[in-house]
């Protein structure tokens, strides 16, 4: 294995930004692409591109809830269960990930709760 | 005398106490609890009692002569920055009615609050049942500023029932980096 490999074993699924939105969508099980972009620091472009083709290779399924466009893992991908469990694996030992999904409020507020 | 520079855990310390003598038990919870437990990591913008006893009405009036008044379904200070909310009971942790709390004494003071393991798993319950990180963040915050006050085995018993484990093996993974 060369040492570049070593030293980033987090480009499995082919380029460091698609790894990272496969394991942060793993990790919030459910997102959108403004939201990915702005988690990651990438460019929205560059997240779509990657959900378009994860799309295309129905790994991922998009619902549209409005205008906004609701992505997830597809439960119905061949390999689903296998994917979700290496994803949360890789999400375990990715510290800048999950501050990342800490950006996000996940729990949902009271009605008329403030703050 | 509450004003601008009160912390939240000066305001929960008077609003507890004031309501105590109005003969009301309010237990802090949620994310100002966190907050009373981890004051330098973790910061709630407001503090949420939940009501577990009262033998008179005379609550609101205890409030009142702190400088809060009602507004819609909270209450606002004069001038501190803290609202209070009073979230209807009981006192949950996911489905478990919370029956014990922690009181705590400072200066002639009383705080019930929910007690160091409960909010930790008050908080946790955010990532378990809603995959909210930010939760996890809350709760690493209590339990390292309260090492020997969290009893992990019965978080994780928890969250055993709650068939969590693979979330609680990130919870107990992180608790052991530095």
């Amino acid at each position: 294995m060369k040492k570049r490999d070593i030293e980033n074993p987090f480009r499995l699924f082919g380029s460091r930004r698609r790894t990272s939105v496969l394991v942060l969508l793993g990790l919030l099980e459910e997102s959108y692409p403004t939201e990915l972009a702005r988690l990651l620091g990438a460019r929205l472009y560059s997240v779509q591109t990657i959900l378009d083709a994860l799309e295309s290779e129905s790994v991922i399924v998009t619902r549209r809830l409005g205008r906004t466009r609701r992505v997830q893992l597809n439960p119905r991908y061949v390999a689903f269960d296998e994917l979700k469990a290496l994803l949360w694996k890789l999400g375990m030992h990715d510290r800048e990930l999950q501050g990342a999904a800490a950006q996000k409020r996940g729990r949902p507020r009271r009605k008329g709760k403030r703050g | 005398m509450l004003d601008a520079t009160s912390s939240l855990v000066d305001v929960a310390f008077a609003v507890c106490t004031a309501l105590d003598r109005a003969g009301t038990t309010a237990v802090l919870t949620g994310g100002s609890a966190a907050t009373y437990y981890a004051p330098d990591a973790y910061q709630s913008a407001d503090l949420d009692f939940v009501i577990t006893f009262t033998a008179s009405s005379e609550g609101e009036r205890a409030l009142l002569a702190l400088g809060y008044s009602r507004r819609d379904d909270f209450y606002e200070h004069l001038t501190s920055p803290f609202p209070l909310e009073f979230p209807p009971g009981p006192l949950m942790v996911g489905d478990d009615v919370i029956t014990r709390w922690n009181t705590e004494q400072r200066d002639g003071a009383l705080l019930h609050v929910l007690s160091p393991t409960d909010c930790c798993r008050d908080r946790l319950a955010a990532f378990l049942f809603w995959n909210d990180f930010s939760g996890l963040e809350q709760t690493l915050c209590v339990c390292r500023s309260q090492p020997d006050r969290v009893d992990l085995d019965s978080v994780r018993a928890w969250c055993q029932r709650e068939r969590a484990l693979d979330k609680h093996d990130l919870f107990s993974k992180r608790l052991r980096e530095p």
